[in-house]
């Protein structure tokens, strides 16, 4: 056996606590550190760093945050599940949303109908058939987009009020 | 009792009470691991949190047959990363909570030396060996738990015990 391959053997051992000692090991890797000073060195390191290892104490924490830890997870898991109350309360956005287009498809139809009247002088009609169109695919796009989005406002809105204790 | 893994994936399945008994199992290592992360008992309780919530979010997409506790680990080391990063100016990471705690029979001044040098280890080399050595995680633990592959863990470790034993073999 190498002394590096030793070494690695070792540290594989002593890192672990409550490793079983040297009497455990396997004969060869004792007959090895027996002989080897490099490696017996590697031992008296090895032990120290557990030592030092062992002596460093992790700060205690209270038994009302493991609980409090429980309660805002659980809360969470909760805000994740899927629910009927999601459904309602997606159908309950999109009628609210649904009850504004009307308004927004009027206003743009006005702005459409004033910008009309101010180019039709100044533009060919060619032109301004294909602002038009233009126009009324921006606005379409943007309603599309608005109403895409409704789903994940809906969830995100229901779990943030969900998981807040 | 049930495994871990039989726990989460009851999780999974929406179950509070399998959630329950995962925050009870784990919580008290993950504070651990958390306050010598970050060197603040504070900050570990608030990034405890945020690992249990971020657990519950993922629970339904979490991967049946995978090892929790090196996920859990995982994901409480990720956070405390981010946490290093949003701070610009890192914290003095403390390794040691309570430093009167020498065991009987051990140098004191040898133990304290070490015990700063495994402090300014660089944080990747030092994650390996407190994985290893507070938690017992095998090579493979480590590797699912920190997104690294087996060969890399590997040299990590045997970098860090490097690292430490020339300042050990270098004291007066």
């Amino acid at each position: 056996m190498s002394c590096e391959a030793v070494q690695e053997e070792l540290t594989e051992r002593l890192l672990t606590p409550g490793a079983p000692g040297p009497e455990h090991w396997d004969p060869a890797l004792r007959t090895h550190v027996q002989a080897c000073t490099a490696c017996a060195g590697h031992v008296q390191f090895l032990r120290a760093l557990t030592t030092s290892l062992a002596s460093a104490g992790a700060a205690a924490l209270a038994p009302a945050h493991i609980a409090q830890s429980r309660a805002r997870a659980v809360r969470a898991l909760r805000a994740h599940r899927p629910s009927r109350a999601f459904g309602r309360e997606l159908v309950g956005a999109v009628v609210v949303l649904a009850l504004g287009l009307p308004l927004a498809v009027a206003q743009a139809w006005l702005i459409a109908q004033g910008a009309a009247a101010l180019l039709e002088p100044l533009l060919p009609e060619a032109v301004l058939i294909a602002l038009g169109v233009f126009y009324a695919g921006t606005f379409l796009l943007m309603v599309g987009t608005l109403y895409a989005f409704v789903p994940l406002w809906v969830a995100a809105v229901r779990r943030a009020r969900m998981e807040v204790p | 009792m049930e495994s871990d893994e039989e726990l989460m994936a009851a999780v999974a399945r929406g179950d509070e009470r399998a959630l329950g008994i995962l925050v009870e199992r784990h919580t008290p290592r993950l504070h651990a691991h958390l306050t010598r992360m970050t060197g603040s008992g504070d900050d570990a309780e608030d990034l405890l949190q945020e690992t249990w919530l971020r657990v519950a979010r993922g629970a339904r997409s979490f991967q049946e047959g995978r090892p929790v506790r090196p996920w859990l680990f995982g994901i409480a080391s990720n956070l405390a990363r981010d946490f290093h990063r949003r701070r610009s100016v890192r914290r003095h990471v403390r390794h040691d909570a309570s430093p009167g705690q020498t065991p009987p029979g051990a140098r004191p001044l040898e133990t304290i030396a070490l015990r700063d040098r495994v402090r300014r280890l660089p944080d990747r080399l030092r994650e390996i060996l407190w994985l290893r050595f507070y938690e017992g995680f095998t090579e493979a633990e480590m590797a699912e738990a920190l997104g690294i592959p087996r060969g890399t863990v590997k040299s990590r470790l045997h970098g860090a015990i490097r690292e430490l034993k020339r300042g050990w073999e270098g004291r007066g």
